[in-house]
């Protein structure tokens, strides 16, 4: 045996197991291994997971790159369409009015449903907006930016695949813009291009709750 | 040999949004990103999951990689992050079906020879898989991945003498685990 200590020795070993040790190194380290039953159990072990490593190709398995690259592109693409976008003055107002209609739903959907019957008698515009339960709203969840975001991110893809924001939001769904100058308060039946039903009547009708969501959002940013 | 292109002009291409360059980046980790991931999780599919969830992070991240450590270092650090999440989130731990203090085969010469080398190998691995996760993360990135105390302190997270001790308790409770006597 060597006059190289143990704990030399037992630090080379995964260098003489890869065969990445110099033969000079090499032949000092056999010398000492040959004499020391402690470091030749250990450099059988280190041979052994060298050997495991190489026997075993645990790569990545086929297709996890393709897949990776994907889901970046994914949530890309998801990013660009959540990216806040300057928009011209009148459409801020117009989302603003948007807005204001969206508050006047949750209010209507937070009354209760016999209030809203008395309500429906005397004429009120009853929403179509649907409640989504709590917790499923993606906005109120505090894992949206953790590991956990997936399924969240998934579903605000969802509500975004099927949804032209600027469009249902910002003209009320039927092309229609307020002129510059519009009051938030004004209602969007006052808005040019307004026919019989009003912009603010598919407004109303037809945002979803998720989607007066997002809308709050895309106001945020 | 193509001309090589360096890490840092990946680098500054990926973070310019070059996905040509992103892809290059990723192909070039994958497979030390997965098995890393798998050292920590000792499950496939988990792996595959973190691997996913690494690379995602590390792009976002990737406008404030400083380039402290090597890009394979820091995607490694990443990695045992993201398993150790998704370990944490995975209630089971997978069973080590394979005995690993079974009898083992007597050596031989030619095809004999072979089977006992994969056959310690198997039993190593398996036995590897039986540590704490610092120790099996210190001795599988030492020996099977090359790597020095140093940085696999950055990607343990721990210090660079931590790692060293956790690499030489691995090992020997492995001597343990494996009998000294089998010598392998």
């Amino acid at each position: 045996m060597t006059t190289m200590r143990c704990e030399a020795v037992r630090d080379a070993l995964p260098a003489l197991a890869r065969g990445t040790a110099s033969e000079a190194e090499a032949a000092a380290l056999r010398d000492h291994i040959a004499g020391c039953a402690a470091c030749a159990a250990e450099a059988g072990i280190v041979d052994a997971l060298v050997q495991a490593r190489i026997a075993e190709r645990d790569g990545a398995p086929a297709g996890l790159a393709e897949r990776v690259s994907s889901e970046l592109e994914r949530r890309s693409r998801l990013a660009e369409a959540r990216a806040p976008r300057a928009l011209p003055r009148a459409i801020r107002w117009t989302a603003a009015a948007g807005l204001a209609a969206a508050a006047m739903i949750a209010l209507i959907v937070a009354v209760p449903e016999g209030a809203r019957q008395d309500a429906a008698a005397d004429g009120d515009v009853i929403a179509s907006a649907t409640a989504a339960p709590a917790e499923a709203d993606p906005f109120l969840n505090d894992e949206l930016f953790g590991a956990d975001a997936g399924p969240l991110d998934a579903e605000l893809d969802d509500v975004l695949e099927g949804v032209d924001v600027e469009a249902i939001a910002f003209t009320g769904g039927n092309g229609a813009l307020p002129p510059l100058a519009m009051d938030i308060g004004s209602p969007p039946g006052d808005w040019p291009g307004a026919d019989g039903t009003s912009a603010g009547g598919v407004l109303l009708d037809e945002l979803t709750y998720d989607e007066m969501r997002l809308l709050l959002t895309e106001m945020e940013t | 040999m193509p001309p090589k292109t360096s890490e840092a002009d990946l680098l500054e291409r990926a973070r310019a949004g070059d996905v040509e360059a992103r892809e290059d980046l990723i192909r070039a980790h994958l497979d030390a990103v997965y098995r890393t991931a798998l050292r920590v999780l000792r499950d496939p599919d988990a792996a595959a999951d973190a691997t996913q969830d690494t690379f995602v992070s590390a792009m976002q991240a990737l406008g404030g990689f400083r380039g402290d450590s090597s890009v394979r270092t820091w995607l490694m650090r990443i990695a045992v992050n993201a398993a150790r999440s998704i370990g944490r989130r995975r209630s089971r731990r997978r069973e080590v079906a394979l005995d690993v203090a079974a009898d083992s085969p007597a050596a031989g010469d030619g095809a004999e020879a072979r089977a006992v080398a994969v056959s310690q190998a198997r039993r190593a691995d398996a036995a590897l898989a039986l540590l704490p996760e610092k120790q099996r993360l210190c001795v599988s990135l030492r020996i099977q991945e090359d790597l020095g105390y140093a940085e696999i302190g950055r990607i343990v997270g721990c210090s660079e003498a931590a790692a060293r001790v956790n690499y030489h308790y691995g090992l020997k409770r492995l001597r343990e685990v494996l009998g000294d006597d089998d010598a392998m």
